[in-house]
């Protein structure tokens, strides 16, 4: 193989190798980076894969630098470790953390990611997607807790024409008859096990309506039943302004 | 719009969307006679709701 180095006043410094050959750096009696012959540039292997290829232990990083920050040694580092752990951390000159972070936790013998955990300042964690799927975060929970989201809701006026003010994962409410309306799901529960909350809201006073009660029955994946009820001197199905549902599971 | 149908008990039952008719077609139970409506043809009044027909 034929290298030539070569220097003139309009290429700059050239290293060449011929075209069967690659470029090696080397110190300290070994090779350091290879760049081979398709231009792929390996630090750490001499076989690069890619057009970077860096390999290394768990202490090596690959940090991006910004000396404009006031902490000139601020830096972006990206660490695949022994764990097989993913990490995106700042740090300062003195190595500690600096800004949000962010890691993927991997069990070292598969590689494939177990959770996703989001940090700010020095190591505090603020959310999780663990293994089992669930989110978690700390919105005044006062810890990194499971949020058990409302998977439908809607508003609706079950007076005159019954109307939708608002919903969400719900096609369409059915009007079955005085207080009794059928709540239809845009997509469907996995199971009937979900827990609805209904409150209702009734301008009328008066006429001997003392209370307002929201019962629910037919619970299906698909859909659920709710019955307005206005507790008097006997309990009668009544129509309301507002019926307000939230579906939790 | 609405959807109309009667129920098994005899009545009317009336689907009100959240979105779209197309959408809310699969709340009409199998075998179910319906009509699609203009919100007009609704009664307003619901006094005796219960009693309400399709003809």
């Amino acid at each position: 193989m034929a290298t030539t180095i070569n220097a003139d006043t309009s290429d700059g410094l050239k290293l060449t190798a011929d075209t069967s050959g690659e470029i090696e750096l080397q110190s300290s009696g070994s090779t350091k980076v290879t760049m081979d012959t398709s231009g792929n540039l390996g630090i750490g292997t001499s076989s690069p894969t890619n057009k970077l290829s860096i390999s290394g232990n768990e202490s090596q990083r690959i940090d991006i630098a910004n000396t404009s920050l006031t902490d000139a040694g601020e830096i972006v580092s990206f660490q695949w470790d022994n764990n097989a752990d993913f990490t995106i951390q700042g740090r300062d000159s003195a190595g500690g953390f600096k800004a949000n972070w962010y890691r993927i936790t991997s069990t070292a013998t598969d590689g494939l990611a177990d959770e996703h955990i989001w940090y700010t300042g020095s190591s505090t964690e603020r959310m999780r997607i663990d293994s089992s799927a669930n989110l978690l975060f700390n919105s005044g929970y006062g810890s990194v807790a499971t949020a058990y989201g409302c998977r439908a809701w809607v508003n609706f006026n079950g007076t005159g024409t019954a109307a939708i003010r608002g919903s969400g994962n719900v096609s369409s409410i059915t009007d079955n008859g005085t207080g009794d309306y059928t709540v239809n799901f845009a997509t469907a529960m996995p199971d009937a096990n979900y827990s609805p909350v209904v409150t209702l809201y009734s301008d009328k006073t008066g006429a001997g309506i003392f209370g307002l009660i929201g019962g629910i029955n037919a619970l299906a994946t698909g859909s659920f039943q709710i019955d307005t009820i206005a507790s008097a001197s006997s309990f009668a199905y009544f129509d309301t302004l507002i019926v307000s549902v939230a579906v939790f599971r | 719009m609405r959807i109309v149908y009667k129920t098994e008990e005899g009545g009317v039952a009336v689907i009100i969307p959240a979105d779209t008719i197309e959408a809310c077609m699969k709340d009409i139970p199998t075998g179910a006679d319906y009509h699609i409506v203009e919100d007009s043809e609704i009664p307003t009044d619901r006094t005796f709701r219960n009693a309400w027909t399709w003809e």
